[in-house]
Parts: structure tokens; sequence; C-alpha cells
């Protein structure tokens, strides 16, 4: 192992942080190499008053307690929040499928199929007028009004 | 070459934590607060130097809570519970970081600064430094010698690859110690015991 990985293997080997094996090879190493060395020992006394630092620096008040009851309550609302699209779109089809089968719909369906009237007649022929090599025969004209 | 005893590793998490998620993710209040009362200090404690403001962290910590109650069934493997719950919190806190940019609050001065001052001028240069590093090498930082998470750990949390944990721990340390040796806080040829905590 060279000193450029084992300088770059010294914070996780003083974290304990690497395989028995590497280890072993950092070991070695660092017994072997003074320059190492004192990289490592520059390394160990930075982390150890970094930790020292960071742990002094704690709150002495621990956090408040949590408000549970916010935390259940909020679960309890989502759940019944998530339920609402269903039922809009439960409503939706209900609303559709009444509106169908409603007297209001059937009268409008009667309208559509019942023999037309002569003036509607009178407009698809005017519409046709504009086709004189191929004039509209009755049956065409018939299956027209009743397309239109 | 001398063992090092300084650095111990955070706390395992137990077989009886497991349980407690297991028990959550079937409906139990009783077991999630219990589950998250175990972590909640170390949460807290990590929201705290983020965000450096105590109000601050305990609405974050309230709002973890929230959210891993809500979603606690999403949680696949119950020995991850806190790092999972970590990363929550870490993406509440860049949140409340990112509105604090745009509201730019005055009384950023918080409570914990002033609790600084009763410190000694090492540590406050160290949590001071500490604030002055951007978001993601702060909870780098924060994440590795606080809490004392793993590499792997950091990178789960962060949801990034280890060799970006490594790359940001690598230039958070160098940053750190130059701005502490231009405050003449930091000398690498001195002792440990050279320092006064």
């Amino acid at each position: 192992m060279n000193c450029k990985k084992v300088r770059q293997l010294v914070e996780s080997y003083l974290l304990g942080d690497l395989g028995t094996l590497t280890r072993e090879k950092v070991e070695d190493h660092l017994k072997n190499c003074p320059e190492c060395r004192k990289v490592y020992s520059q390394e160990e006394t930075f982390l150890s008053l970094l930790k020292k630092s960071l742990n002094a620096n704690q709150q002495a008040n621990w956090p408040l307690p949590i408000n549970w009851g916010l935390v259940f309550s909020s679960k309890e609302s989502k759940r019944y929040m998530r339920l609402v699209p269903s039922f809009a779109l439960i409503l939706i089809l209900l609303v559709g499928i009444f509106l169908l089968l409603s007297p209001i719909s059937a009268g409008l369906i009667n309208k559509i199929n019942s023999p037309t009237e002569e003036g509607s007649a009178v407009t698809i022929v005017s519409r046709d007028a504009g086709y004189p090599h191929n004039p509209p025969s009755e049956e065409g004209l018939n299956y027209r009004i009743g397309f239109y | 070459m001398k063992k090092n005893n300084l650095f111990i590793k955070g706390e395992k998490q137990s077989e009886d934590l497991s349980q407690l998620v297991l028990a959550a993710q079937a409906g139990s209040k009783e077991a999630f607060v219990r589950l998250f009362e175990k972590v909640k200090d170390s949460l807290y404690r990590t929201a705290c130097v983020i965000l450096e403001n105590e109000s601050d962290a305990y609405d974050a910590l309230q709002d973890v809570a929230l959210k891993a109650y809500k979603n606690i069934k999403q949680l696949r493997e119950p020995l991850f519970f806190k790092t999972w719950v970590t990363r929550i919190l870490i993406n509440k806190c860049c949140a409340i970081l990112k509105e604090r940019k745009k509201v730019s609050l005055l009384a950023d001065m918080s409570v914990l600064q002033v609790n600084l001052r009763e410190n000694s001028p090492f540590s406050v240069g160290v949590m001071e430094a500490v604030n002055r590093l951007s978001f993601p090498y702060r909870a780098v930082i924060v994440l590795r010698y606080l809490e004392g998470y793993s590499q792997k750990e950091i990178a789960r949390i962060l949801k990034c690859p280890v060799g970006t944990v490594k790359s940001r721990l690598n230039a958070a340390l160098k940053k750190l110690k130059a701005d502490l040796e231009v405050q003449g806080l930091w000398h690498p040829s001195k002792e440990e015991e050279a320092y006064e905590l």
C-alpha cells in the first residue's frame, strides 16, 4: 500500500470504518513510514478535537415533547382525504347514469329518433344542392336527415 | 500502533428496535412513540447543529415524527429505521434552510449561538466554522463526527454514492482546517493537549 492510498484511508481507519485486511495493511504502512505517521497523528488530533467540540456544544435542554396528538390526527385526516376523489368519481358516475335514464334524456333520444320535420329536410336539401352532378337520392336524403 | 478509543461508532440498532418497527408498521401507535423516542435525541442534536436554531430544530423534529408515522409502512428493512428517519430529517433541514434563504431572517443569531459563548474559544470556533460550511458539507460532518455514522450509512441517508460522501468529507475537513487555521485556533504541529476544550 502506498502513501497516497494510506492518507486517503486514515480518516476511515480512525473511525473504525475499515475491514480487517485493509486495517492491517494501513497499520503496517504506518509502522514503516514516518511521514504518514505524522499525517495520521495530525488527523487524529484534529478529528478528536472536532468530535469533542461538536459534543461539547450540545444543548443541555432536550427537545420539548413531541405533540403526538397532532401526529396521529394528521394521519386519520389524511386517510379520510384520500377517499375524497373516489367519492367524487362515484358521484359523477351516479349523476351520469341518472341523467341517462331520466325522463329528460329519454325525451331527447326520442326527439333524435323521431321522423324529421319538413323544415329540417329542406335545410338538408339546400346543403346538398352544392353538388349538382350528384343529386341526393331520396334514400340518401333520408339517411342524411337521420345523420344530421 | 495504539488502539484508538476516541471514535466509538454510533449505537447499533438492536433487535428490539426492529420489533418496534414491525409493530409500528402493523399500526401500533404505542410502538411508534417508543420507537421515535429512542432516536429523538440524536435527531434533535443533528437538527440543532445543521439549523443552528433550537426552535427550528424542534419544528423539524415534529415534522419528521409526522412524516415518519405516515410513511412507516414504506420502510422495507426495519434495521434501517434510524438512517431512514435521519434522511427525512436531513431533507426537512434542507427545506428549512432553503426557506430561510428566501426569507433571510434577521434573527439568525439563535439560542444556540448564545449558548456557544459559554464554551471554550476552540469549541465555539469549530461550531462557527461548521456553520459556515455549505449544507452538503455540514450534513456529512454532523452525521460522521457527531452521530458516528459510517460512510456507507451516510451514503444511504443522503442517497448518494459512497465516493461522493468520501470526497465531501475530505473537502469539508480541509475547509474546516483552513478556516480554523486562519482564525489561529488550529495548527497542525500542535498536540491535542495544547487545545483547551
